[in-house]
């Protein structure tokens, strides 16, 4: 297990350095000199004083130097300088993380609580009318875009039924409580999971039927096991590790639909940050966002390689 | 879902994987299971096509998507109106008789503007999807026929664009290039092609191990004869299957962009952008003819695709029974 673990982060430290790269290369691609963004107009006069700054900054090194000492930077917690709102990027992304942690986490849960059992009855029932509906309904939930979904609950249950608000994350004029955040929460969240149970199902019931169809799952019905003592501890325990693969593969997905689920529902998270960011052209606030995702889909990655050699034994030959 | 239509690709992608390691093991003994009536002679290939044509959706979703292409290819003849006509004495006008589907807030004719729209669509899915394939199929090959460090290289780098979220990589990317259709394809193939690399080396890892590759090699072919000859022939049939799911992601994801402001450039129509317009609650609330069937269609486009998809993968996969 241990030999394992090292080899799986000798893996992940090349491409954690390459992520990073790409990242640096992003940032030098992006139109606007930083040197500008952080000098005062009256600074601006002479282009000595520019070339001052530059060499100040040590934006005058050859680019690797500049890429190690940028990477010393990220390590000290430095994610760089707004340019539209002249803070540190940490400051904006702060306030932004904990909305989208409760509308990703809300979202994933909704969709695993519905959508793996869904997946595993479909696959007990193959073929018949229940699988056919539920397949259908996720190929509905993959194919249909998620503002369209967002707009369409939006027109349901805000607009028709007015059963929920439309957008926001609390009532202005009254204090924040639970409830209410509950309420605001309710569209978006369900949005989401909307989104994220299609492809739930879908792979709940493939890794379900491949295991099903394994000799050890026959012989455990053929020594008198019940039924739902195989599926329980013989096929579903075993289909769960191409789902935690799952998971982790869907990060950046995740990240994507927070990103219009938060522009449609005014949800003020990261992914609404990284539109006005675009709006505003404040390129360092997206590519820190950016960063923190990639960074963290390489660690779920990880995690969930680890989980599945847990799981089974066999992958950590 | 995407990644605004991320989720699709990645997901079946493993399922495709060893749907086509199964089958390119089992190719030979299986496919001849459900051939029971006497008639021409069977390759592989027409197998697959009649199996192809009993996935019933998969089907119609073939009429409705060539019907589509026809009506974007001929978009001149078929729309009622000039899709940039503005018409100011009738702004955001419900359907009539001369505007089937209304106006819209430039007094637009709402049913030219979809029909001009499947244009942008059908471009962004086939030509990014096309470039995401063939790039993803060349490395993947490369990466599969040659091993060794040329193959660790490229993988690490498949996981470096795979851990990017590409919905927003790529939204910054068209900000600083500036919007375009071509802007959004070169973008979008940049982004979406590590899928294909993935299946094609796994496929290729496979398929070397055969014992006709080992013949052909023992006949004297050069690793680039087995490469185009024995390899590319098996990696087709799971590629096609890659390269539709790729194409309902890029049409996603073309219409995510728009629908943030980002796509084609106004007054190009798209269908994104269309819905971009329907931010508003007032649109949302009185006039659903102005988001409901943009919706709708970019709903139907992939959807059809999606099935396309599915049916091809049931086709070419020797497990299923179906």
């Amino acid at each position: 297990m241990l030999a394992y673990l090292i080899r799986r982060l000798l893996i992940a430290i090349p491409v954690l350095l390459g992520i990073l790269a790409m990242t640096f290369v992003l940032v030098h691609m992006l139109p606007g000199d930083p040197v500008t963004a952080l000098l005062t107009p009256e600074e601006m006069q002479g282009p000595e004083l520019l070339e001052k700054r530059r060499a100040e900054l040590g934006l005058d090194r050859p680019m690797p130097v500049q890429y190690v000492a940028w990477l010393g930077e990220l390590l000290d917690g430095n994610l760089g300088q707004s340019f539209h709102r002249k803070v540190p990027v940490t400051e904006m992304i702060g306030p932004r993380v904990m909305p989208t942690v409760i509308l990703s986490g809300s979202g994933v849960l909704i969709a695993l609580l519905f959508g793996v059992p869904i997946g595993i009855a479909a696959a007990l029932r193959q073929n018949t009318k229940f699988d056919y509906a539920s397949g259908f309904g996720s190929m509905l939930s993959i194919s249909i875009p998620t503002f369209f979904q967002g707009l369409i609950a939006i027109y349901v249950f805000a607009i028709w039924l007015r059963w929920l608000p439309s957008g926001g994350m609390r009532t202005l004029g009254i204090p924040p409580n639970g409830l209410d955040l509950l309420k605001h929460l309710i569209l978006p969240a369900g949005v989401l999971s909307a989104v994220l149970m299609g492809p739930y199902v879908r792979y709940t019931r493939q890794s379900l039927l491949d295991v099903l169809r394994l000799d050890h799952v026959t012989t455990a019905r053929a020594k008198g096991v019940p039924y739902m003592g195989v599926i329980l501890k013989h096929a579903f325990r075993n289909s769960l590790i191409p789902l935690t693969t799952v998971l982790a593969v869907q990060i950046p997905a995740l990240l994507a639909g927070t990103v219009i689920i938060e522009t449609v529902f005014t949800w003020p998270g990261m992914g609404r940050l990284v539109i006005e960011g675009i709006n505003t052209r404040d390129y360092p606030v997206i590519l820190a966002v950016v960063m923190i995702t990639a960074v963290l889909v390489l660690f779920f990655n990880f995690l969930a390689d680890v989980t599945a050699a847990i799981l089974d034994p066999r992958i950590r030959l | 879902m995407n990644r605004e239509g991320r989720p699709t690709t990645r997901v079946d992608a493993e399922a495709i994987i060893e749907a086509s390691i199964a089958s390119g093991e089992a190719a030979t003994e299986d496919l001849s299971i459900d051939d029971t009536t006497i008639g021409p002679p069977r390759s592989p290939f027409r197998i697959a096509i009649r199996r192809f044509m009993k996935h019933r959706l998969a089907l119609v979703s073939l009429v409705f998507l060539g019907f589509l292409v026809l009506i974007a290819v001929f978009a001149q003849i078929v729309a009622p109106a000039d899709p940039n006509a503005v018409d100011l004495s009738s702004l955001r006008k419900p359907p009539s008789g001369d505007h089937w589907l209304g106006t819209d807030s430039a007094g637009r004719d709402v049913l030219s503007r979809i029909i001009y729209g499947a244009r942008v669509s059908l471009t962004v899915g086939i030509a990014a999807a096309l470039s995401a394939a063939g790039l993803g199929t060349f490395l993947g090959l490369v990466a599969g026929m040659t091993r060794g460090w040329v193959d660790t290289v490229i993988m690490r780098i498949v996981d470096i664009f795979l851990s990017f979220p590409s919905l927003i990589v790529i939204l910054l990317l068209v900000a600083v290039l500036g919007p375009s259709v071509t802007t959004i394809v070169v973008v979008i193939a940049f982004f979406e092609w590590p899928t294909a690399c993935r299946i094609v080396r796994q496929m290729t890892l496979a398929l070397r191990e055969h014992d006709f590759v080992l013949a052909a090699r023992a006949s004297g072919s050069s690793n680039y004869r087995i490469m185009r000859r024995h390899i590319l022939a098996g990696v087709v049939s799971p590629l096609t299957v890659v390269a539709t799911l790729l194409s309902a992601s890029a049409i996603l994801l073309e219409a995510a962009l728009s629908f943030l402001g980002l796509g084609v450039r106004q007054p190009q129509a798209s269908w994104g952008g269309m819905l971009n317009e329907a931010q508003s609650i007032t649109v949302l609330e009185g006039m659903p003819w102005l988001w409901l069937p943009p919706g709708i269609a970019i709903a139907a486009t992939v959807l059809a695709i999606n099935f396309i998809g599915d049916g091809l993968r049931d086709a070419f996969d020797p497990r299923q029974t179906r």
